[in-house]
């Protein structure tokens, strides 16, 4: 009994950070990385899982404290490095994306003003369906979650939450 | 063999070097995939002195280091993603030396994008990642001269307008001393440990 409610804590503390998009659709670990004061652009990272039985395809994003966002997937070819826009990302059924520095990531461009460590930027999501979802992302400094030693522990609540689906 | 103008035979030698060019970097750096190791040997005749525009509009050269390691990058500041992963990279590299180490080792970005990157731009730019940072810009003669030396290349990327658009470009950061020896070469995914190790290692031999 003790184990179950210190279970549908944890959960209820991961649902409020998790963005539910239509049926089965899930952002969590959304984050905007705070760049140099004068910076042009900006780059927004998130995990996407997709817990339905059908392919989902973000198509787009829009976000007010910006005058322009885009997809784009950060692509390394012979040492050559490239941002590719995607006009399409399909998160696979019953799979995940993780939008993370040198890959995928909301380009943010043309700032309104100098967002800060700590500061909150909402983000829409626009699907090819029509559905659409709005994040709060977190801006924060370095090279994010995915990429440090709290990886392990990301995935572990990750799949923590899976279970209290079900 | 008369009707072919001079002009024809100029660009197709321009082509035909462009594109051998391109083979030996490739040759040089790619390795088809299959090399997966993050610090790279140096090919022949690469590296050399420049000269260029830095924080506040001085001219700065590169003997200017004697007696330092220096970290070159080639990026620019409307670069989101690419540019700040490696300045950050290089930070968090520096920050596993000695103080005393970091001190020997300078970091430096150069603008592959001088139409837009000003020497005060980027100097905001570098700083937010490590106040002893430099950035330098130049002409783009100036620039495309040190790039060739380095065997760095970068290109804009087509569906962007005049002041908007992309730059995709080499993402190497060069070990240099500072007479324009290049030492080693790290790849993007080269991480800070990788980097802090033959860091420490050719402070040791400087």
């Amino acid at each position: 009994m003790k184990i179950r409610v210190t279970m549908f804590a944890i959960a209820s503390v991961l649902m409020m950070q998790a963005a539910v998009a239509g049926k089965g659709l899930m952002v969590s670990d959304a984050w905007v990385r705070e760049g140099p004061p004068n910076a042009a652009a900006l780059g927004g990272f998130m995990v996407i899982k997709n817990h339905s039985a059908k392919t989902r395809t973000l198509v787009k994003a829009s976000s007010s404290g910006f005058g322009k966002a885009e997809l784009h997937r950060t692509v390394e070819h012979d040492g050559m490095s490239k941002m590719m826009h995607q006009k399409k990302i399909d998160i696979p059924a019953h799979g995940s994306l993780t939008f993370k520095p040198g890959d995928y990531h909301i380009m943010l461009m043309k700032p309104k003003k100098t967002f800060k460590a700590g500061d909150h930027i909402k983000i829409t999501l626009g699907f090819a369906d029509g559905s659409d979802v709005t994040v709060k992302y977190t801006v924060q400094k370095g090279m994010g979650k995915g990429m440090d030693h709290s990886k392990h522990k990301m995935n572990h609540d990750m799949h923590k939450m899976e279970h209290m689906k079900h | 063999m008369d009707t072919i103008k001079p002009k024809y035979i100029v660009l197709t030698a321009v082509i035909i070097i462009s594109l051998s060019m391109g083979m030996v970097v490739i040759s040089w750096f790619g390795s088809s995939g299959t090399d997966t190791r993050n610090v790279l040997g140096v090919p022949p005749e690469m590296g050399g002195d420049f000269e260029l525009t830095g924080p506040g509009k001085a001219r700065v050269k590169l003997t200017d280091f004697r007696g330092k390691l220096v970290l070159v990058f080639f990026g620019y500041t409307y670069c989101p993603d690419v540019c700040p992963t490696a300045l950050l990279t290089l930070n968090n590299a520096l920050k596993r030396l000695p103080e005393t180490d970091r001190k020997r080792v300078q970091v430096i970005m150069i603008s592959v994008d001088p139409e837009r990157d000003t020497a005060k731009s980027l100097e905001t730019f570098v700083k937010y990642f490590n106040p002893d940072f430099i950035g330098l810009t130049g002409t783009a003669e100036e620039i495309a001269q040190v790039a060739k030396n380095y065997l760095a290349y970068y290109e804009k990327q087509p569906g962007g307008t005049k002041i908007s658009y992309q730059v995709g470009h080499s993402a190497f950061t060069y070990l240099l001393d500072g007479q324009g020896k290049v030492l080693r070469i790290f790849r993007q995914k080269a991480t800070p440990k990788e980097i802090a190790r033959v860091l420490q290692k050719n402070l040791a031999s400087l």
